[in-house]
């Protein structure tokens, strides 16, 4: 009726250019599935590992020398695993039970469910009791570290059958099944490490051990997931085109490659490529970079200290402390302090708050200036620390150690922050008959 | 489809036109006005302008409605389901909000006007 176009069956419709050149679009759906995983799977571990990050970096910025190295030292020791693990283990292990439904656009089915909320609780604990370890109590951390190896091998184990059941996002999924590889190969070199440490050596050069820790763990396994979560967060946020999987899948194939083969160069030709990909999906379309806020802005700054880095690695000008300290304070970091910036807010609004008349948008449940000043201080504190380990200026590194601290201190107010605003908003809205709508 | 199909898939261009509906007439055209009520939470942009509706048919006073939301599996998929079924029963209509996810929203689909 009234100029609306007819069909054959008479019904009257509106339709982009239809897409399969049939006049009436067939209004035929998937079934509208929740992909919000329980909120306790992404809270415990984010909220332990906010607090880890703090410590450990008041930690290393009290500890003495920092120039002589992460790995000798206790205290740096310490503090390097209270920021690795309580900064980035934790977190992607939460965010991972909420973001893996997401990749594979389907719920985490009931079995799924009951690993995942197995593992928040026990990696907690073993990180605990391996922070204890590191402490000095060397029996403590042996159960904590094997608690945690446990917990991220049932979760690999989880994790890749989703995966390689799911359809499509091909070039995604190849950086999470390069990153789990990655994880088993770290956890292998960890296992070594650790038998050596407790009287039974088996790695012939523990120092280039370490590194292989490290590069597969930091690199491979959580580097992995951010660059392959990276591939469908900030073009979500950002309102941009998903990378191309065929390019994802390339770089994919150069970063692990790389990294499996010691090949500095390779490694950093995929990491060029991976950054190029998703600064275009973050700034090349959509709402651009006057709309991003600070936490896009923060995790696109992190891609240019991933490309820094890369350089710094494939042209081997950086030495080795100074390169892990850069992995860490100018790419790993930052990008999680600003995708956490972003995606922490909407897990809690859309858990909480969605459906609730006159909740708050999730974009205002963040303090903006704050977290601002978040990404100016870890951004400072990490051009700083790797500026003072890489010229052997003690003064400079603790400085940056020190930003460092106040960047995970600012990030804690502002995860904080919106989670009481959050709790405020929903108090308000239960209280208030009649004010939940009727939506799901 | 041969490997060598499946392998240029992965490297073609993005697609450069829009499969979302941004104008209708008639009670179609109704039904689009309060899905323009409708407000993604995470961009504070209505649906429409989102470029999310695919499709909208009236049949039998039932309003058909496509939805293809900006990432598949979206964990506010349900939400926006139950929004836009809000606002079209609002209007007198019984409504079938359907998702659809191939092919995936673009960029593209936004209205930029």
């Amino acid at each position: 009726m009234s100029g609306a176009p007819e069909s054959a069956t008479g019904a009257r419709f509106a339709a982009a250019p239809p897409p399969s050149g049939t006049s009436t679009p067939a209004p035929v759906g998937v079934p509208v599935l929740t992909t919000l995983a329980p909120l306790r799977l992404v809270a415990l571990p984010m909220a332990l590992g906010l607090l880890a990050e703090l410590a450990g970096w008041i930690l290393v910025a009290a500890a003495a020398p920092l120039h002589a190295g992460w790995y000798g030292w206790p205290a740096l020791l310490l503090g390097a695993h209270l920021v690795a693990i309580g900064g980035l283990l934790l977190p992607v292990l939460g965010a991972g039970w909420q973001l893996t439904p997401v990749v594979i656009a389907a719920p985490l089915p009931p079995w799924a469910l009951a690993v995942a909320g197995r593992t928040g609780p026990a990696a907690a604990l073993g990180a605990v009791l391996l922070w204890a370890g590191m402490g000095g109590a060397t029996a403590v951390g042996a159960v904590g570290a094997t608690l945690l190896i446990g917990v991220l091998v049932a979760r690999s184990l989880t994790v890749v059958p989703l995966l390689a059941r799911a359809r499509g996002r091909v070039g995604i999924r190849a950086w999470l099944f390069g990153a789990e590889a990655a994880l088993w190969g770290g956890l292998g070199y960890a296992a070594l490490l650790y038998a050596g440490k407790l009287g039974y050596p088996v790695l012939a050069d523990p120092v280039a051990g370490i590194g292989h820790h490290v590069g597969l763990l930091a690199v491979g396994w959580i580097g992995g997931w951010e660059v392959g979560l990276g591939a469908l967060l900030l073009p979500m946020f950002a309102l941009g085109h998903e990378p191309r999987p065929g390019p994802l899948l390339v770089a994919a194939l150069l970063w692990f490659g790389g990294l499996a083969a010691a090949a500095p160069l390779v490694w950093a030709a995929g990491a060029g490529l991976a950054v190029g990909l998703l600064l275009r999906s973050l700034f090349g379309a959509g709402r651009g970079l006057a709309t991003a806020g600070p936490g896009l802005v923060q995790a696109g700054a992190a891609l240019l200290g991933l490309l820094a880095a890369a350089l710094g690695a494939a042209l081997g000008v950086v030495p080795p402390h100074a390169l892990v300290a850069a992995l860490f304070t100018l790419w790993l970091l930052p990008f999680q302090h600003g995708i956490a910036a972003r995606i922490v807010p909407f897990l809690l609004w859309a858990h909480l708050l969605a459906g609730r008349a006159g909740a708050p948008a999730p974009g205002s449940l963040v303090d903006a200036r704050m977290a601002w000043a978040q990404a100016a201080a870890t951004g400072l504190g990490g051009l700083l620390l790797v500026g003072g380990l890489a010229t052997m200026n003690e003064g400079v590194a603790r400085a940056g150690a020190a930003a460092l601290a106040l960047g995970s201190a600012l990030h804690l107010a502002t995860i904080a922050g919106a989670a009481i605003h959050v709790f405020w908003a929903w108090r308000a809205a239960v209280a208030l008959p009649g004010t939940a709508s009727e939506v799901p | 489809m041969s490997w060598l199909d499946t392998v240029k898939g992965l490297f073609a261009p993005e697609r450069s036109s829009s499969h979302a509906v941004h104008h209708a007439l008639g009670e179609a055209g109704e039904v689009l006005r309060a899905l323009r009520e409708v407000i993604d939470p995470e961009t504070h942009i209505d649906v429409v302008r989102m470029g999310m509706v695919r499709a909208i048919v009236i049949e039998d006073n039932v309003a058909h409605v496509v939805l293809t939301p900006t990432t598949a599996g979206c964990p506010l998929s349900a939400w926006l389901v139950g929004a836009c079924a809000t606002a079209i029963e609002e209007l007198g209509f019984e409504a079938d909000v359907q998702i659809v996810t191939d092919p995936p929203w673009s960029p593209e689909d936004m209205d930029r006007g």
